[in-house]
């Protein structure tokens, strides 16, 4: 067995015990013991539970949090990985190209605007079919800056991505100014959280996640010889252009869905795909496979964090936690290239 | 197998090369040679269906260049870059995308085409380096992984650009062999080379680019001469004879007395 499914393995036996365990702490005090036959009568394992208020916060609350942090996290590396091949660019993912922000502001103006999907597409829920919206064009926005010059170098294009985010979080605080009076709806928008997150939420986001894993799974390969350039992809026999448009497709529907139920939340899909490159190499396939898993668990238990840290129940966005571990990375990956250059 | 007529190809606006014609028949060996930017490795990339052309024609194998898919035209032509950045794959990871060309969309890598890249990899002595990270690896290594890549395609035609340049004397002589090799199998092959020496020892015929044109076009015997060469290359060059195999050598004399004046106007094509 090979490096990399052995990871695989480890990853992904971690996930359900991270679930269970992500169950058991919070502000209600309930035992361990409870948590645990409550959660073993929603498989059908255990009789149905004594108090249904209980039952109510493990499963309702906690659980549904669980798996949508997992679910996200899993969908922001994924993007990270598309772009960071794509663009041939280890500073790239769906924060640092101010995807997400694009996101987040296409999801704003449609809830400002009222906006519906449009008849063609029965979504129950628009957010994320706008979400998306907003992070492509974002994405087309910041490639078209970055590219003004004659080649996509790796700074410009952060640069770039930068710039667009911040212009974009303005327009957010623009629209919310105008929208409500509180600061609550911005902070989630701009530092994300899954405060208040349930089922519903997991529902609406499981299809996108869903689509956008299996486009990158499907188009690994692809990914692999993109990751050598374009000239190289021509020689080879890879219509480059129409891949890559695909996977900017499938990175960005990954983003747009997150951002829509989770906010933005950064440097989630910058990490992780580097500490999976680092243990079983850039193939792109393992490294999908691998990445998600591993985003999942990183944002699962930030998110296990973010609501424990502080005392009292009050919550931190989780937002935070993942800029506080991601921007010194971030400056450690920009230090090492300006060194290897 | 490859025929050229009329073609002009520029980018950023600059013609590179203009009204470059010639053909290659099935099985040939031929060297193109010219000065640095020449638009040598444009032609091999124009070739390769990487580069669009400005006017004039390429057919690949009967069909117009630009007809063919990309699948179908790395099918029938494959080619080793002169420049390549390694990427962060494995070896065989990078060698089994030569048979990127021959998968179906959704069918992936076969057992078979595994076992083709490997077999590729082991005729350029790199087996040893399958599971090694293409970017850790020395340039020399790196180039043959890119012939190996290119061998994996299983193409009719072989597009090379400097495959054998910074390779010690050794794997440049057991590459040269690879080639004469796959050649005598039936294998066309166009190969850019810097090398004078080894270009007339793996070819038998010889194009020279020179400002974007095609200045000479023939037979080694007949056009590496030291008239010929002199005048292209803008340096005194002599030539003499291989003492085993008997194919023209050229010498480069820095330092030498100058040289008689003479010998103006060889002839030209094209």
């Amino acid at each position: 067995m090979n490096n990399s499914s052995r990871t695989a393995i480890l990853l992904a036996a971690a996930g359900p015990v991270s679930l269970i365990l992500a169950c058991l702490p919070g502000p209600a005090p309930i035992p361990v013991r409870e948590v645990l036959s409550i959660l073993a009568s929603a498989v059908g394992l255990a009789p149905a539970p004594a108090d249904p208020a209980l039952a109510t916060v493990v499963l309702g609350i906690r659980a549904a949090r669980a798996v949508l942090a997992f679910g996200v996290g899993a969908a922001l590396s994924l993007a990270g990985v598309a772009f960071q091949g794509i663009l041939r660019n280890p500073l790239a993912d769906p924060f640092t190209l101010g995807v997400s922000t694009g996101a987040a502001f296409g999801a704003c103006l449609a809830l400002a605007l009222g906006l519906a999907a449009p008849a063609f597409l029965p979504l129950a829920d628009p957010l994320p079919f706008f979400g998306l919206l907003g992070a492509f064009l974002a994405l087309l926005a910041v490639l078209g800056l970055a590219r003004s010059g004659r080649e996509l170098k790796r700074e410009t294009l952060v640069l770039a991505g930068v710039v667009t985010a911040t212009f974009l979080s303005a327009c957010i605080a623009l629209l919310k100014a105008l929208d409500e009076s509180t600061v609550s709806g911005l902070v989630f928008w701009i530092m994300g959280s899954f405060q208040g997150r349930g089922w519903g939420h997991v529902l609406v986001f499981l299809p996108y996640l869903a689509l956008g894993a299996g486009l990158i799974l499907c188009f690994a390969r692809e990914l692999d010889i993109l990751s050598m350039g374009s000239t190289q992809a021509r020689l080879l026999g890879l219509s480059a252009d129409r891949s890559r448009l695909v996977l900017l497709l499938a990175g960005s529907l990954l983003s747009g869905a997150a951002v829509a139920v989770s906010g933005v939340i950064g440097f989630v899909g910058l990490v992780v795909p580097h500490l999976v490159r680092r243990v079983q190499g850039g193939e792109h396939r393992p490294l999908a496979v691998n990445a998600a898993l591993l985003g999942g668990l990183l944002l699962l238990w930030s998110d296990v964090l973010a609501r424990t840290l502080l005392p009292g129940g009050v919550e931190l966005p989780v937002g935070v936690l993942t800029a506080l571990l991601g921007g010194p990375f971030f400056c450690l990956l920009l230090r090492d290239r300006r060194e290897a250059a | 197998m490859i025929r050229l007529e009329n073609v002009s190809v520029g980018h950023g606006g600059r013609a590179v090369l203009q009204d470059v014609s010639f053909h290659l028949a099935r099985g040939e060996a031929v060297g193109l040679l010219g000065p640095n930017g020449s638009g040598k490795t444009t032609l091999l990339l124009t070739l390769a269906g990487a580069l669009p052309l400005l006017s004039g024609r390429v057919t690949l194998a009967g069909k117009p260049l630009d007809s063919l898919r990309p699948r179908e035209r790395a099918r029938l032509a494959a080619s080793v870059p002169q420049q390549a950045a390694p990427p962060e794959l494995r070896v065989l990871s990078v060698a089994l995308m030569g048979r990127y060309a021959h998968t179906s969309f959704l069918g992936g890598y076969t057992e078979e085409d595994r076992a083709k890249a490997g077999n590729a990899l082991a005729e350029t002595g790199c087996i040893h380096l399958a599971q090694r990270r293409a970017d850790r690896l020395s340039g020399g290594e790196w180039r043959r992984v890119l012939l190996a890549r290119a061998l994996a395609q299983e193409a009719d035609l072989l597009l090379l650009d400097e495959a054998a340049s910074g390779l010690d004397p050794a794997r440049q002589a057991e590459t040269a062999e690879l080639l004469l090799r796959r050649n005598a199998a039936g294998l066309t092959m166009l190969s850019a080379i810097h090398d004078l020496n080894l270009a007339a020892l793996t070819c038998r015929r010889l194009l020279f680019l020179k400002n974007g044109r095609l200045a000479l076009d023939g037979a080694v015997a007949d056009v590496f001469t030291e008239e010929h060469l002199s005048e292209i290359y803008e340096t005194r060059i002599l030539v003499s004879r291989h003492p085993l195999l008997g194919a023209p050598q050229a010498h480069l004399a820095p330092g030498a007395p100058a040289a008689p004046a003479g010998g103006s106007g060889p002839g030209r094509t094209g």
